[in-house]
């Protein structure tokens, strides 16, 4: 049970992009060089710069989003905020650490996670538009936490499964889990595309060793 | 005009509490309140129910409000405005009982701020709860709720969900000794601890409990609402349409053909009347953030009740369509 509906989630969101509408705008940029970075990693300093800038989305996102625009609104806000904060301190670990790095996935994964990429990026927001009012009324990557959820995942899923990735998916997926108890609560169906995110950062990667085996 | 009109409906409803409580509401049909008033008479067409609080010879309104979810919209000023509306057509209607708690985020805060607004609050039976594990973090709640609110005292103060209840309750029944809340009281929702709830209230000397009926979850009637009987505890419903679940189930079906009989018009009606037509029950309180469905709650508080053979057929009903 969530002890708001979703008008006035969305009321929030608004109000946040309104007032802090050129750091809504850097982080889909940063999204987008993110996406980009994918593309073409010539050197093994790209994913983790990636990495660090997924970092600061989650940061941002605990901290503004949940520790100060829904905190008020709901009790469970603090909990969230630890929970990105942990997650932007992985982010920065993996990111720093010399080992393993975060080798490139194969490309099929690539594919796959290029396209969740692109789905909270571009297809999310843009759904949301034609579905609410428009701007300011929608979830942007990396001050929302819906689309920085289905990002990640995204990003995760072109790295080389390993511990590094298992260690970064385990918030992610309790996100899932959130956002389709979310999906239920506030009857809004676009919150499932968070949960399928997570569901194909686990099963993705085994259903495509299967199959290049 | 609406500032007199809305005095001069409270003048009257004040009048009836005056001339004797439930008898005297009996007295001054809602009928004629609308008809002095200029209330809508569609939903005033019959008397106020108001419910006795046990062991006293103060009455209530059978309807009262809830704020989980609907008054926690932040600083939102045009969900303000609205809900500023809502709360106008609440006490316009008859209604007195408002219900919150520090759980409900804003929803305190933004109350508050709609009473401001309205000129004339007299006559509101305020309730809200104690929410934290820490005792002293429970005084402070208090304090914090008063302020939120705008108001000096608290008719009703409940420990929500049995937090901590045996410290709150100390605290509670202190405040109450020195004269600054007039009632105590322990809730609980969809049906969690029931078994805890039971053995308070068999146990500790309280004036309301609050817990989970409607037509679809009477797991209470068959010890806690006899047990509130036995003690003369009054009752709060919460949940009275399961978090506006039990419209999706009724969407689109008619209304049984004896509904208008009973002076039920629409679904909110016919559930509310279910819950306000058992004994044990003292209030109900549905939440709303619409003026026009608040209209709709509130007219269940008129009209005729069902009787013991049309509440088992109001289950009948529900679970056929």
């Amino acid at each position: 049970m969530l002890p708001y509906s979703l008008d006035v989630y969305f009321s929030v969101i608004a109000r946040m992009n309104a007032e802090l509408w050129w750091a809504a705008m850097l982080a889909v940029l940063a999204a987008t060089l993110v996406v980009l970075s994918v593309a073409d990693e010539r050197s093994g300093w790209i994913p983790r710069l990636a990495a660090l800038t997924l970092a600061l989305g989650w940061l941002i996102t605990g901290t503004v989003f949940y520790g100060d625009r829904l905190e008020p609104l709901f009790f469970g806000a603090h909990w969230f905020q630890w929970a990105y904060t942990a997650q932007a301190a992985l982010l920065a670990l993996v990111a720093v650490a010399p080992r393993p790095g975060l080798p490139r996935a194969s490309p099929a994964a690539v594919g796959c996670g290029v396209t969740l990429m692109l789905v909270a990026v571009l297809v999310m927001p843009g759904t949301e538009a034609v579905l609410r009012d428009g701007w300011p009324e929608i979830r942007l990557v990396g001050l929302a936490p819906e689309p920085t959820l289905v990002f990640t995942c995204g990003w995760l899923l072109t790295r080389t499964p390993g511990w590094p990735i298992a260690l970064l998916a385990l918030i992610p997926l309790a996100g899932g889990a959130a956002a389709g108890h979310s999906a239920l609560a506030l009857n809004w169906g676009l919150d499932w595309v968070v949960t399928a995110a997570a569901a194909a950062l686990v099963l993705l990667p085994t259903l495509l060793a299967q199959h290049s085996h | 005009m609406t500032t007199h009109r809305r005095q001069r409906r409270r003048f009257l409803r004040q009048l009836g509490h005056a001339l004797g409580g439930a008898a005297a509401s009996r007295a001054l049909p809602g009928a004629t309140i609308a008809l002095l008033s200029g209330a809508p008479t569609g939903v005033a067409a019959d008397e106020i129910h108001r419910r006795e609080i046990p062991d006293t010879d103060e009455t209530i309104p059978a309807i009262g409000m809830g704020t989980y979810v609907t008054f926690n919209v932040g600083p939102d000023q045009a969900m303000r405005d609205q809900l500023t509306e809502v709360l106008e057509t609440f006490f316009d209607m008859g209604g007195s009982m408002i219900d919150s708690s520090p759980m409900y985020g804003t929803a305190e805060a933004v109350l508050g701020d709609c009473l401001e607004r309205l000129d004339d609050t007299e006559g509101m039976f305020s309730a809200t709860k104690v929410w934290t594990r820490s005792t002293s973090e429970g005084r402070e709640q208090i304090e914090d709720s008063l302020n939120l609110w705008g108001i000096e005292e608290f008719d009703l103060m409940q420990i929500h969900n049995l937090v901590n209840w045996e410290a709150h309750l100390e605290t509670i029944r202190a405040r109450r000794d020195a004269g600054e809340i007039r009632y105590t009281g322990i809730t609980t929702s969809h049906g969690r601890r029931h078994d805890s709830l039971e053995r308070i209230m068999r146990d500790e000397p309280l004036d309301f409990v609050q817990l989970t009926y409607n037509v679809l979850d009477r797991e209470v009637e068959q010890r806690l609402l006899p047990l509130a009987q036995e003690r003369g505890i009054a009752v709060i419903a919460n949940r009275p349409f399961r978090r506006g679940r039990m419209f999706d189930r009724v969407e689109g079906k008619p209304l049984p053909d004896w509904a208008p009989e009973y002076g039920i018009d629409n679904w909110a009606q016919f559930f509310l009347k279910f819950i306000i037509s058992h004994p044990a029950i003292t209030c109900a309180i549905p939440a709303t953030s619409r003026p026009e469905h608040m209209r709709e709650n509130m007219g269940a508080m008129r009209g005729p009740l069902p009787d013991e053979d049309t509440r088992r057929a109001m289950i009948t009903y529900l679970e056929e369509v």
